[in-house]
């Protein structure tokens, strides 16, 4: 099954990302059972393996070549396939490479596809709280400027420049709590993801 | 360990016997599905390692405690 990603690690892989890829796998982990490790895998992104029993914790290996963006986008896209009912028993869902897709897989992706951006922009509840980080979910601007390629490229450069007079400024403590900090780091790490997921995008 | 690898049988037979192994250990309806899904997932994976962590996690998530 396919995932289209694009390769490369973003510049944006801040501690937020990080600690926003740990809360969607310890999400997965109490709420879906499925235990996640890394692996070097070559030709696959992802391997979801389901045991023959539905009470029995399921198990993803990813590659651990994948960057934090694409992790978080790869653990939205297990999700919905969960919530599709695509891992049957005994069942190994193959997360294959970017621009691998083989026919019988397609309809199975592009419906879990579908429900992975429903997921990311708040608009289930089936994949809990694996949708983007909530204050930027809801910036209607934001969204529709990820939506296109060119702008995806120029707001992800604008934010990190933000990121870097922040810093530059000395005034992080003064701004930790405060919502221009809470809305930047949320922006970058939903830029971040949808950089290299762009299908997740309108 | 299939026996008889030495003699160079074909991937039918080597498959047939790892099934019937496999049967042995688990029984003929737990066999039977998790060799429905190797059929299914190894034409998907072309790289040594990444075959290798998939029957490995398989095995260990397939077979019973």
């Amino acid at each position: 099954m396919a995932t289209e990603m694009i390769t490369g690690r973003p510049r944006a892989e801040s501690h937020t990302l990080r600690a926003e890829e740990e809360r969607l796998r310890a999400h997965l982990e109490q709420q879906l059972r499925v235990r996640t490790r890394f692996a070097p895998l070559s030709d696959v992104r992802a391997l979801l393996v389901s045991s023959d029993r539905g009470d029995r914790p399921k198990s993803l290996v990813v590659s651990s070549q994948a960057s934090v963006a694409e992790r978080i986008y790869l653990y939205v896209h297990v999700a919905a396939h969960i919530a599709l009912g695509h891992n049957l028993p005994l069942v190994t869902i193959v997360e294959r490479a970017p621009g691998v897709t083989r026919f019988t897989d397609a309809s199975r992706h592009r419906e879990a596809e579908e429900l992975a951006r429903a997921i990311w922009w708040g608009q289930t509840d089936k994949g809990g709280l694996l949708g983007a980080p909530s204050f930027a979910q809801r910036h209607p601007v934001l969204r529709r400027l990820l939506a296109s390629e060119a702008a995806r490229g120029a707001i992800r450069s604008v934010l990190i420049g933000m990121r870097h007079v922040y810093y530059d400024l000395r005034v992080e403590r003064a701004l930790a709590g405060s919502r221009l900090a809470a809305w930047l780091r949320d922006a970058l790490c939903l830029t971040a993801v949808v950089c290299v997921a762009p299908q997740l995008s309108d | 360990m299939i026996l008889g690898c030495e003699r160079e049988l074909s991937v039918t037979s080597i498959a047939e016997e790892g099934h019937a192994v496999l049967a042995g250990f688990v029984g003929e309806p737990l066999a039977s599905l998790i060799f429905r899904d190797l059929a299914a997932t190894l034409p998907k994976l072309t790289d040594r390692n990444t075959l290798k962590e998939y029957l490995e996690e398989g095995l260990r998530v397939w077979l019973p405690k």
